[in-house]
């Protein structure tokens, strides 16, 4: 593999289009390393769901917190000398927050975040999977994870929304280069071409900012 | 130099009292506690558990923005109550009250221990200790109608909480006035004292007395 000029690299996008499996195989390609989300630990998740507007704002500080000391541990790993893949971006805390939350609560967090967001690293690149809503509730049902389950069409539709909007605007990702790769028919764990596709993508963008 | 202290203690232990007279005699801008209106604390009062997480997150952001505010301040300021009180008073009371659940609790403190690392600490917390006879003597004497169902048991419980509290804190010097003792309202010599005291320590002087 020709060594990446990239250091930081992340794959967003919404639940269920498969950031983690690519992260999984593209750290293994180039020998880098993964910095994955942590979902499970949330102790307010599998409630979440449930019951979203009461569970909704601990849900979020919780993950805001989490992801805060996650992105800290990030900036102390040598940035300069390893290359390392994420399964999300920072950013994406706020943007779930607007989804789910309003009024009072919103407007605490995002008190809250603009406290947070300064320390965090921006990455050169950033991959944006994109899917319709149909095929991300088949991947979410495929993998069966049983805190997604009470996850609604609607939600998702939502969620996808909010994710096209995002990166639709250049100032929430200034520092970093974007890709946007429409996964609808790839299936990039199965079939070894379209992998090759979205490496023969990075290898393009590959260039620092 | 530009100094920031702050006064700490119980409810009627006397915290703005000192804050206004210090403020005067030494020149220095006083802060008092802002009870601006809490969105939450109606709801708070109808359903405790269910909206002490926010109520907390509230005053937190508002506490944290007021801390800033004075860091910035040009002079030198002498503030009424702090925001560390905040988690291990009046949160961790919740708490164990069981008004709070644990894993509440337990994010909040996340939550203040992250936040509050931006803040630079006070240079002195003046700690006022007074036993409960004396907090509700002073509670009965200002008679402020929102204190008068305050119970005795529950100054108890502050004060325990208080103590565990200040014998941890290490995150600037302390004074610890012990208020039953001296009455720095009625008394203008005592008053003096806390005051040098004060000066005293912001000067890192320490002096052994030999009598």
């Amino acid at each position: 593999m020709i060594k990446l000029k990239s250091r930081f690299i992340v794959v967003e996008g919404a639940i269920g289009v498969g950031k983690t499996s690519l992260v999984l195989l593209l750290s293994k390609k180039f020998n880098a390393k993964s910095n994955l989300e942590i979902v499970e630990e949330n102790p307010f998740l599998s409630k979440f769901y449930n019951d979203i507007e009461r569970y909704a704002f601990q849900t979020q500080i919780f993950f805001l917190l989490n992801r805060y000391k996650q992105q800290l541990e990030l900036v102390q790993q040598d940035l300069f000398n390893q290359l390392i893949f994420s399964d999300y971006l920072f950013a994406k805390d706020r943007l779930f927050a607007h989804l789910n939350l309003s009024g009072n609560e919103l407007s605490m967090y995002e008190r809250l975040y603009e406290i947070m967001v300064k320390d965090i690293p921006s990455p050169d690149l950033i991959i944006y999977l994109q899917a319709s809503t149909e095929t991300l509730m088949k991947r979410i049902t495929l993998r069966d994870r049983p805190f997604e389950r009470k996850i609604s069409y609607e939600y998702m539709r939502r969620l996808n929304l909010a994710y096209q909007e995002f990166f639709s605007y250049p100032d929430n990702y200034k520092k970093s280069t974007l890709i946007k790769i429409d996964t609808n028919d790839l299936d990039f764990v199965s079939k070894k071409k379209d992998l090759e596709y979205i490496i023969s993508q990075i290898y393009k963008e590959d260039d620092l900012k | 130099m530009k100094k920031f202290i702050i006064v700490s203690g119980n409810i009627g232990c006397g915290k703005s009292s000192l804050t206004d007279l210090l403020s005067k005699r030494l020149g220095w801008k006083p802060y008092y506690e802002v009870v601006e209106n809490n969105p939450y604390l109606e709801d708070f009062y109808k359903d405790m558990k269910k909206w002490s997480f926010h109520l907390q997150v509230f005053f937190l952001s508002k506490r944290f923005n007021h801390h800033q505010e004075i860091l910035k301040s040009p002079t030198s300021v002498v503030q009424d109550r702090s925001i560390y009180e905040d988690v291990d008073i009046f949160a961790k009371n919740l708490n164990l009250q069981g008004f709070m659940e644990d894993r509440d609790y337990d994010n909040y403190r996340e939550l203040f221990n992250i936040m509050t690392q931006f803040l630079s600490p006070p240079d002195l917390v003046v700690y006022l200790q007074a036993s409960v006879p004396t907090l509700l003597k002073r509670i009965a004497l200002r008679g402020r109608d929102y204190e008068k169902t305050i119970s005795e048991e529950y100054l108890n419980q502050l004060n325990i909480l208080y103590e565990e509290w200040i014998e941890n804190f290490n995150i600037c010097p302390i004074l610890n006035v012990p208020a039953d003792d001296l009455d720095f309202v009625k008394s203008p010599e005592h008053l003096k004292l806390i005051t040098n005291k004060i000066l005293d320590k912001l000067q890192g002087v320490e002096k052994i007395v030999f009598d």
